[in-house]
């Protein structure tokens, strides 16, 4: 997240520039204009943190104190005060409002599709309603993707591991259990009492979910996340999906200036032993690739994803900069750490695997990478359907219209 | 003995790091996740006692016996 570190670090400059200006002599009403332009949108945990940074430097307490003057009249009220007043989550198409729209949809599915005709199953309607009724449940699966690809990295990244890393078991057994009751009712039930009580159960715990999120999880990612962290899983959302049509426009106040040149800054020439790339072509040329790839450091950490139109397993740029084993569901963690160990030692330079996925047949292979004197270097993921591969047979040696 | 107060209105993580003897009377009445490593000092810090007990279905009552028999005033 550089973005977000150059953003701080611009704060961080701003708040050490007023003060001096405070110590200079100016006073409060002179320097709130500049405060009030760096700062405003801008979680005040956040200001709190970039204060907290200026005292670990060195900067006196008095100095930072100094400051409390200036808070106060450009938020008029204390630093307390505004964590009270402030409902982010109220804001239209913040991600965290989108969120609990979602568990509205879900809570609402829950009781006037699943519930009621559970009650009487299975007279009447009701077999095809409850089915009906799972159907739509189980997209259920969308909410929870944007939840561990686009708000877990961002809970890791402010130190907060453990909450997430239980959440998204549960969000697994939820997945599965959702699955095991729709295939039960697909292929007949064997004990209807039984079926009843695992159904009940199911959406009992889909309920908690959602108390969890909405009492838990957003109020942490309130407190810590900033308004770039939020921009980013705003513009990410769609990649995922929503349970909710026509998500509400949401720009946050201020994207700074500093912000863009960075990213402009970017521009340049890549050198490569065979050849040079422009960084634009460079891209391009990863995203046309017919295969998606994906590249973990030796740290175990995920670098680079390549962009394809079509990519078979949804990756977010939330993930970069993430360590690979928080990218999985816990019950696969495992297996993932076991290549990633079995690469490190030189014990193995790839791993494959194949499934079937809907009408795709998906070949995900593993290499490792190793530098010139065989040093690890990292892990490469390649994922490509390779059914219509499979299909071609014959010949073709003319060209198509 | 000294005074024990068991305030409903503080957050879980201020009350078990207060004393840690509240962690071990709610883990018993069921709150298991508190034991989880990492929980207390983050979800924790955003749950109160009746927060939690609705979400894991505990009966405010049970909780306010059990924490009378441990000797301690439940503070509303």
């Amino acid at each position: 997240m550089s973005e977000s570190i150059n953003n701080r670090e611009y704060r961080k400059k701003v708040i050490k520039d007023i003060i001096k200006q405070l110590h200079e002599g100016k006073t409060v009403e002179e320097v709130r204009m500049q405060f009030e332009k760096a700062f405003k949108g801008v979680s005040a945990s956040e200001i709190t943190e970039a204060e907290q940074t200026l005292i670990n430097e060195g900067m006196p307490v008095a100095e930072v104190q100094k400051l409390c003057d200036v808070h106060a009249s450009v938020f008029k009220g204390s630093i307390e005060d505004i964590h009270k007043d402030l409902d982010i989550s109220l804001i239209p198409g913040h991600p965290t409002n989108v969120l609990k729209l979602e568990n509205e949809v879900i809570s609402n599915l829950i009781t006037e599709r699943i519930r009621p005709y559970l009650d009487v199953f299975p007279e009447g309607d009701s077999v095809v309603m409850l089915e009906a009724g799972l159907d739509e449940l189980s997209r259920i699966h969308i909410h929870y993707q944007k939840k561990e690809n686009l708000l877990f990295p961002y809970m890791e990244k402010h130190g907060i591991t453990a909450p997430p890393q239980v959440m998204w078991g549960v969000d697994d057994e939820i997945r599965n259990e959702i699955k095991l009751v729709q295939d039960e009712l697909t292929k007949g039930i064997e004990n209807l009492e039984e079926f009843k009580r695992k159904v009940d159960h199911l959406t009992e715990k889909i309920i908690e979910m959602i108390f969890k999120e909405e009492n838990i999880m957003i109020p942490m990612l309130l407190e810590n996340l900033t308004q770039e962290e939020w921009k980013t899983i705003y513009d990410e959302s769609p990649e995922i999906g929503f349970l909710i049509d026509d998500i509400p426009h949401w720009e946050p106040e201020e994207v700074l200036e500093e912000l863009k040149e960075v990213q402009n800054a970017q521009h340049g020439l890549i050198h490569m032993p065979t050849g040079v790339f422009k960084l634009d072509e460079l891209v391009k040329v990863l995203d046309t690739l017919p295969l998606d790839i994906t590249f973990v450091d030796k740290d175990d950490t995920v670098k680079f994803f390549s962009q394809g139109k079509e990519r078979i397993f949804p990756r977010t740029k939330a993930i970069i900069g993430r360590k690979v084993s928080n990218c999985h569901p816990p019950a696969s963690v495992h297996v993932v750490e076991k290549i990633i160990e079995d690469f490190r030692s030189g014990k193995k330079d790839n791993e494959d695997f194949w499934i079937k996925m809907g009408d795709q047949y998906i070949y995900i292979r593993y290499f490792a990478v190793r530098g010139d004197t065989g040093d690890y270097l990292g892990v490469l993921e390649v994922t490509q359907n390779i059914k219509p591969i499979q299909d071609i047979t014959g010949e073709k040696r003319l060209l198509s219209d | 003995m000294e005074e024990k107060t068991l305030d409903l209105n503080k957050t879980v993580y201020l009350l078990c790091t207060q004393d840690p003897h509240i962690m071990t009377i709610l883990a018993k009445l069921g709150f298991s996740d508190i034991l989880k490593p990492g929980m207390l000092g983050t979800a924790g810090r955003f749950m109160t006692i009746p927060k939690g007990a609705v979400l894991k279905k505990i009966e405010m009552d049970r909780i306010r016996k059990e924490f009378a028999d441990n000797g301690y005033e439940i503070k509303e």
